[in-house]
């Protein structure tokens, strides 16, 4: 029998419920913040051949959609009945995990003596052992340095509880009890999968579901297709960049190229991105990861919102992600915070689809989230406490139609934020101001949404502040066609006082009392020109205190009176900034396609770093063995920034050939 | 002379009335169409129809309560007054930064709503409090001065005052209020303190600014209410319906509006509440699907399930309020097959105009009411109690369409409408269970609204319940809820410490409430409400945890300093809700909450004429039944007599609904009217 259309309806209402069924049931029993407030989980249902075909929408992390459990159900089997696995290890999973904070679970799930599909869930434990409490460390350069390992393994046979098993995982972390009660909670979340699928089999019978797994997830990938087809053929590039890398100032580049052919196929070709680096922004992707595709389901989602989720999205998409390299990395490089990876593929993907779907597609927005965290010490008794004050993550980018959201972004927009006063009941820190920052949005007929701003006061000494995540500090987000880029994110001590001070990116900062940290998120880009936003719109964000006179006038060429638009004036400006943004159009670096405005310090680092250099350099960095790539880009950094000027790539080769003996390197 | 109480609940289409006799037990349904733009109008041709049909002289209407839907359509369609905001400076942001979040991050144009307070009507005042309530900077009168200066030349009409930490310590607000008014003598001013002091400051301003919004519109119709009904006649003082579903005076209304939100809803909840009690049922769901969504709530111990988390027009409403939550589709719900084939109802709806096909008012798109027709499930002659004429033919011909690009017939297109929408309001229903932690299994399902009775069975067979009790009246059951309500406030304190620290602040913040709260109904409570009630509940949680959960108190606890007690039944209830609890963690205590409820008569059913055996029916209509159109029995339920039994497939009509009966569902009548279905097999 074949599934009907009015089947294959119910069914996709079906499972999606229970996925989420299965969700609300781990939410609701889970124990730790991570779940229960930031909703850093997800559940799905598997098919015996690793794809999902049921994965829930109205909770849950969205980023998960499409990874490939085939290699991880391989290893386990056989399957029995009560099963339950558990995993964490990004490269024994290839993929399925992507940092060591995540455990994973899965049960098969039998019916009529059968396999039928696959339970999963996945949650971020507040804590995985490792260095640090948390488990995460921007700067660690090693997966070992992260937390306790954990490779595919049973954790229950057939319904029998592995004490041994439990007895490992449990004894390597800082919260045992918490991490086993969360464990519990993902187990009774399985066990809701695991019954509403073989209640599935008892209504519609065996064959039944499973020819409708297998149509749910080509249902998807035909509606998914049939988006993507409204791509052009055609081949595009962009490359962007994680400005550094924590440990050293070298900015990690990403390159993609991408090639739309008919029937909806897509590639993305990662080839020419940096090496893999010695500090925790690797991607164990596997060579093929739905997080090197976020943008491509924020497009499907845009332009179908109804369009069902689940494994089949990722079929259209075929990758090249060279092995070694910061979107494939190898056993055993450091994951921690691979979520920037996401970000950035996030931005230069989504530049990708601006230039092949004009119209479509939004200006940048703060490619970013910096984690502000604190940790006080009670100086009654020494003891140290740390809290998050706020995520931190900057504007949308300007978006055709309208203009940028505030303070958040679509990759992280399913963050909130704690009310000030929880903040203050449960932190002695006082927040001065909590605000979105003027001027901050890419100019553009649909300006880049805002920065935001906290100001924050400390009380008791030798309060340790961290900021993990922070970038765009330099390298501000891109605006599209014709709007401007974005604000660079800041930091201050003590600001608009005599004693202010500059601090640029914050690794780890120790603050005294009385003393004010001052945090600056990245403004989005805009989106469309500037001079075409109508005056009347710029007009009303002066009057709301968001754009400065100064910043109309500049900007916008809009000059105000005392009773408002002085037009005649503003008529004038207007000619004379398009005249001369015509003469600045045709000077610019031809680095990125004329559509972005990548901003001032990109442009600066360009000028050296030419992406022809940067090219070369990873063709170069590549013939070495992946272990070695680090090291050596950190040493012909240093050789061309040495050089009066920008290499050529012969220049390049050259200098390359002379440092490798040097280096006592060769390459393979 | 105050031989009646009228409920009245005013929907888009039409305008319902329950009326009780109090002399005969009899209790009166009445529809009257909704006047568009004008419910008062309405409202009167209501009252006059029920004179001349029933006889109800407008002298003789004791009691009149009613659920209004002006604060919520003046927060949705943003007709409310012209604001201004005082915040405590460095957060003139709070209403653009919101909770950080945005409702719908995958899609690329979506956001937060729209501040209902635009930034330059958002003005900063110097003062600090800090966490423990205690003053970190002054207030300073002279900016506050200046911001009302600024407030008056931006043309605001009221003005919202919400400063940090003023839940604990109101006096900065108190504050700057007083120079509001001496400043600015009768611009109204709400302070964020006064109105429902808890902690959130986003939330705890949204609250105040939404009352602020709609008070000048709620009050114009209020009064325009008063002055009809006196120059009609009507002695009594009108009560309106409140989305904690009690009722307050109109003058009530008047001052805290933000209340009357979710009222129409709430109504429904008390009304299914009301009618199951009669048949003893207590733990029930009620599913209300009308014209454009089906909404559900969870009714245990005959107590609705009570939210702080709800929202209206995107924006949260941190009050206590009867939780009603939308699952899916209704019957202006749109029919659409997508690309790949692939049937799904809504979330687009055709609304009351044009509404569906079968309206006959120009709608040419497929919606759940015309497959509803199609499948023969709607008694054109009755619909509405005969006051919409649906057009059969048109309905068929957008249903032939759906069923053309499914590749099947009518009756097809019919089924696969039916299952879809069978399906999705299980998979929403039993996402709202698992969130809860409840087994529907031990639920009975009470539909209401016009087309919840056509597809409970199909719910409950979907999802595993046995029984769904039909009321006598599901059309107008919001109007008998309404009538059923007591007089009821809730009353929050903030206390926010450790409860082994709360003893003294608890029975303190106890005594404060509950005077507040007897006050209340003093002022409140019409003459003859006899008796009240005094519910306490608490908001408490591990310490360190960010969220509370809602823990019910008994007063003695509270007043004799019983703090185990309290620590037990919050552990309880953690595990209630949570399904694990830690008995040696510590735990804080966050708000005390107090709800006086002052016990309003309620009508009784009068006894249905008592008969047995199967019920016969009225006659035979071709309806679908499995994948084929059957002829199934239809019975009339104004014949239908207590004890008489039914079994399906077949079909209940009446003026306000059709029931099915599927296959395999028998029903019983009840004295008190109530249909109980019961399913005999699997």
């Amino acid at each position: 029998m074949s599934i009907d259309p009015i089947m294959l309806g119910v069914m996709n209402a079906y499972f999606r419920a229970a996925a989420e069924a299965a969700g609300f049931v781990l939410k609701r029993s889970a124990h730790t913040t991570y779940i229960k407030e930031s909703n850093d989980f997800t559940t799905s249902l598997i098919t015996p051949g690793g794809i999902q075909f049921a994965y829930p929408v109205a909770l849950a992390a969205q980023s998960y959609v499409g990874i490939d459990f085939s290699p991880t159900l391989r290893q386990l089997e056989p399957w029995s009945p009560d099963d339950i696995a558990v995993a964490n290890c990004p490269f024994a999973t290839k993929g399925m995990s992507t940092h060591l904070p995540d455990y994973h679970l899965l049960k098969p799930i039998f019916a009529e003596g059968k396999l039928v599909a696959f339970a999963w869930a996945f949650i971020h434990s507040s804590d995985m052992g490792g260095i640090v409490a948390g488990s995460i460390l921007p700067s660690a350069y090693e997966l070992f340095q992260e937390g306790i390992r954990i490779t595919p393994k049973k954790l229950y046979r057939a319904g029998v509880l592995q004490e041994d098993v439990k007895d490992f995982l449990l004894s390597n972390v800082r919260i045992p009890d918490k991490n086993w009660g969360d464990l519990n909670a993902v187990i009774a979340a399985l066990g809701t999968a695991e019954a509403r699928v073989q209640e599935a089999v008892r209504k519609w019978g065996l064959a039944a579901v499973e020819q409708g797994r297998e149509a749910l997830i080509d249902y998807a990938e035909r509606r998914a297709r049939a988006l993507i087809d409204r791509l052009p053929n055609g081949t595009w590039s962009f490359h962007d960049y994680l400005e550094d890398d924590v440990v050293s100032d070298m900015p990690v580049r990403v390159k993609l190229k991408a090639t739309k052919q008919s029937g909806g196929d897509l590639h993305l070709d990662f080839t020419g991105s940096d090496p893999q680096i010695g500090a925790a922004f690797n991607l164990a992707s596997g060579g093929r990861h739905p997080f090197l595709c976020a943008a491509l389901f924020g497009l499907l989602r845009t332009l179908d919102p109804t369009i069902p989720i689940n494994g089949g999205l990722i079929r259209p998409v075929r990758m090249t992600a060279p092995e070694g390299s910061i979107v494939n990395a190898v056993f055993p490089s450091a994951c921690g915070v691979r979520f920037a990876i996401n970000q950035l593929t996030y931005g230069i993907l989504q530049a990708i689809f601006a230039q092949a779907l004009p119209g479509i597609v939004p200006a940048a927005g703060a490619g970013q989230a910096t984690i502000l965290a604190v940790s006080i010490m009670d100086p009654k008794t020494g003891r140290r406490r740390a809290n998050v004050v706020q995520p931190m993550i900057g504007g949308s980018g300007g978006r055709p139609g309208t203009d940028g959201i505030d303070g958040t972004d679509f990759s992280l927009g399913s963050l909130a934020n704690t009310p000030t006063e929880s903040l203050e009941n449960e932190v002695p820190i006082l927040i001065r101001s909590y605000q979105v920052v003027p001027d901050s949005g890419g100019a553009g007929r649909h300006r880049g949404g805002h920065a935001l701003r906290i100001d924050f006061e400390v009380f008791q000494p030798d309060t340790i502040v961290t900021a993990r995540g922070m970038d765009r500090f330099r390298f501000q987000p891109w605006g599209l066609n014709g709007g401007r880029a974005g604000a660079t994110g800041d930091a201050w001590l003590d600001p608009e006082t005599p004693k202010a001070k500059r601090l640029g990116k914050i690794n780890i900062l120790r603050l005294g009392v009385g003393e004010v940290l001052s945090v600056r998120t990245p403004g989005g880009g805009g989106y469309g020109d500037p001079l075409d936003r109508p005056a009347a719109e710029v007009l009303a964000d002066v009057r709301a205190g968001l754009t400065s006179p100064t910043a109309a006038e500049r900007d916008y060429g809009v000059i105000l009176g005392t009773a408002g638009i002085d037009a005649a004036a503003t008529e004038r400006q207007r000619a004379a900034l398009r005249a001369e943004g015509q003469a600045r159009a045709t000077s610019a670096a031809a680095n990125w396609p004329a559509a972005f405005d990548g901003g001032t310090g990109r442009a600066e680092h360009e000028r050296r770093f030419t992406p022809e250099v940067s090219d070369t350099l990873a063709e170069l960095l590549f013939t070495l063995p992946a272990a070695a790539r680090y090291y050596a880009k950190q040493q012909i950094y240093q050789r061309i920034r040495a050089e009066s000027a920008a290499p050529t790539a012969t220049q390049l080769r050259m200098l390359w050939v002379k440092m490798l003996p040097e280096l006592g390197l060769s390459s393979g | 002379m105050a031989r009646y109480r009228i409920g009245v609940d005013i929907g888009g289409t039409f305008t319902d009335f329950s009326a009780f006799d109090t002399e005969t037990g009899r209790l009166i349904g009445w529809k009257s169409p909704t006047v568009p733009g004008n419910p008062v109008e309405g409202l009167e041709r209501g009252l006059d129809g029920l004179a001349q049909a029933h006889g109800i002289a407008p002298g003789a209407v004791g009691y009149f309560v009613h659920g209004t839907t002006i604060a919520v359509n003046t927060l949705i369609e943003r007709k409310g007054a012209k604001l201004a905001l005082f915040v405590t400076a460095g957060f003139r942001d709070l209403l653009i930064i919101q909770r950080l979040h945005v409702p719908r991050p995958q899609y690329w144009y979506g956001g937060r709503p729209e501040p209902l307070v635009p930034r330059e009507r958002v003005f900063e005042i110097a003062e600090r409090l800090r966490a423990d309530g205690s003053v970190h900077e002054a207030l300073s009168a002279d900016s506050v001065r200046q911001a009302v200066a600024a407030a008056r030349a931006a043309g605001a009409e009221a003005i919202v005052i919400c400063f940090l930490h003023a839940f604990r310590n109101p006096a900065h607000e108190l504050a700057a209020r007083a120079i509001v008014e001496r400043e600015a003598a009768g611009l109204i001013v709400c302070c964020s303190s006064q109105i429902w002091p808890r902690m959130r400051e986003y939330e705890r301003a949204i609250v105040s600014i939404v009352n602020a919004y709609v008070m000048p519109r709620v009050a114009g119709y209020l009064g325009q209410l008063e002055g009809r009904l006196a120059q009609a006649g009507v002695p009594a003082v009108p009560y309106i319906t409140r989305s904690n579903g009690g009722v307050m005076t109109a003058r009530g209304a008047r001052a805290q509006p933000a209340e009357t939100l979710l009222s129409g809803p709430a109504s429904g909840v008390i009304g299914a509440i009301a009618v199951a009690s009669r048949s003893g049922i207590r733990d029930l769901i009620t599913l209300d699907i009308g014209g454009t969504s089906a909404d559900v709530a969870f009714v245990e111990n005959g107590t609705a399930q009570v939210s702080q988390q709800e929202h209206v027009a995107s924006f949260p409403i941190m009050m206590p309020v009867i939780g009603v939550s939308s699952i899916g589709a209704g019957g202006g719900s749109v029919i659409v097959v997508d690309d790949a084939g692939v049937l799904r109802i809504g979330p687009e709806s055709v609304g009351s105009d044009p509404g569906p096909a079968c309206y006959g008012r120009g709608g040419t798109r497929a919606a759940l009411t015309d497959a509803f027709l199609v499948g023969g499930f709607l008694n054109p002659q009755t619909f509405a109690g005969g006051r919409v004429a649906l057009d059969a033919a048109k309905a068929g011909a957008v249903m032939t369409g759906v069923a053309s690009r499914l590749g099947t017939d009518a009756a097809g297109a019919v089924d696969g409408v039916l299952r879809v929408a069978t399906a999705s309001l299980y998979a929403e229903l039993s996402n709202l269970a698992a969130a809860r932690g409840v087994d529907v299994r031990d639920y009975t399902l009470v539909p209401f609204g016009g087309a919840g009775p056509l597809l409970a069975c199909r719910v409950a067979d979907e999802i595993g319940m046995t029984k769904v009790l039909v009321p006598p009246s599901p059309g107008t059951l919001c109007a008998l809820g309404a009538l059923s309500a007591d007089v009821a406030s809730g009353f929050v304190h903030s206390l926010l410490c450790p409860l082994v620290q709360a003893q003294s602040a608890l029975a303190q913040a106890y005594r404060t409430l509950e005077a507040d709260a007897r006050a209340w109904l003093a002022a409140e409570a019409p003459p003859g409400v006899a008796r009240h009630r005094v519910t306490l509940a608490a908001d408490m949680r591990y310490a360190g945890q960010s969220y509370e959960i809602d823990v019910p108190l008994e007063p003695d606890w509270v007043m004799g300093g019983r703090l185990d007690e309290i620590a037990q039944a919050f552990h309880a209830m953690h595990r209630r809700v949570y399904a694990h609890a830690d008995p040696t963690d510590p735990t804080e205590l966050v708000d005390l909450r107090l709800t006086i409820h002052g016990t309003m008569p309620k009508p009784g059913a009068a006894a249905l004429a008592r008969g047995s055996g199967a019920a016969p029916p009225s006659g035979r209509r071709s309806v679908l039944s499995g994948k084929a159109m059957t002829l199934a029995p239809v019975w009339r339920r104004t014949d239908m007599l207590a004890g008489q039994t039914i079994a399906g497939p077949g079909l209940v009509d009446q003026d306000d609904t059709t029931t099915f009966v599927a296959p395999g569902w028998i029903g019983t009548v009840h004295d008190n009217g109530n249909l109980l279905l019961e399913r005999v097999r699997p």
